[in-house]
């Protein structure tokens, strides 16, 4: 490669990371409302829309660096698809539902700490139910 | 994969998350690629596949009920006027499980990128699904690209006659 096509290539990456990282702005803009929206889903058992939103937000999650977020809603919609190896009880769900939305109270200021023993707490619950979690 | 060669690509992305669709769209135009169609449902992206030429498709998996299979599987058997069969296919999905990947490979999908996406990981598949075609196989059981990737790695033949390259 030389040195005009390297230089071209560098910036065409750099392009497309400030293109991820605008999305990882809005994506945790959005990220409180989501969770709202999918505890709703599940109050009102709308077992489709919980899947839907919960895959959603698993994979976006995953894209822009919430990989805590990512574990509790791959959880979730594994349970609603009926994935699970033990059945999952009412409180265990809105346990893991809790811990999400604390996750996300305050997207600008994500505090790691607080989130990793948070699901260092979940991690029974979630692993009694999916055991591959 | 070269920039001039990028610019001329027609790309079609098949997800029903905007947001995920959206994000892949900016990191495919931040490469230079001019023409990149977004359809969010499988509906809309099989009238797209039979209506306009295209080099590639991103398709999410789980699409309407894990459809996105059924939708590669019938872009494989059956040939659009206006694309081939043996078009290049990435699968973007974010559950990777051992039964998703063997779904994804025998419905004969070219590549696999997992969620979290990068766009380097995404330029990489781009080049190998378009500039590393593997063989594409046409039989009863199969149709898609050869499912073995491994070349020049095989263990000594002791039978009469060595298939393993025709």
């Amino acid at each position: 490669m030389d040195k005009n096509t390297k230089k071209s290539h560098t910036e065409m990456m750099a392009r497309a990371e400030n293109a991820v990282k605008k999305a990882a702005m809005e994506f945790s803009g959005n990220l409180t409302d989501r969770v709202h929206d999918l505890e709703q889903a599940i109050i009102q058992n709308s077992p489709q829309d919980i899947i839907r939103m919960a895959y959603e937000l698993e994979s976006e999650a995953a894209t822009f660096g919430w990989p805590r977020v990512t574990r509790i809603c791959k959880w979730l919609r594994k349970v609603f698809s009926g994935e699970f190896d033990n059945k999952p009880k009412a409180e265990e769900i809105l346990k893991a539902i809790k811990s999400l939305k604390i996750m996300v109270s305050d997207p600008k200021k994500p505090d790691e700490d607080r989130d990793i023993e948070l699901i260092r707490e979940l991690y029974p619950i979630l692993s009694r139910v999916v055991t591959d979690i | 994969m070269e920039l001039a060669e990028l610019k001329n690509l027609k790309i079609l992305i098949v997800d029903s998350n905007v947001f995920i669709s959206k994000t892949l769209y900016s990191i495919l135009e931040a490469f230079g690629i001019a023409e990149i169609m977004v359809c969010h449902t499988l509906e809309e992206a099989e009238k797209k596949y039979y209506n306009t030429e295209m080099d590639c498709i991103f398709v999410d998996f789980i699409m309407e009920d894990k459809k996105g299979i059924d939708f590669i599987k019938n872009i494989r058997a059956k040939q659009s006027s206006k694309n081939s069969s043996e078009i290049p296919i990435i699968l973007v999905t974010g559950v990777t499980s051992i039964e998703t990947i063997i779904d994804a490979r025998d419905a004969g999908v070219s590549e696999i990128i997992s969620k979290p996406f990068s766009p380097d990981q995404i330029l990489q598949k781009l080049d190998n699904a378009i500039n590393n075609k593997r063989q594409f196989i046409d039989v009863e059981e199969y149709i898609g690209p050869n499912r073995r990737r491994r070349k020049g790695n095989k263990s000594e033949w002791k039978g009469e006659n060595d298939r393993r390259d025709t």
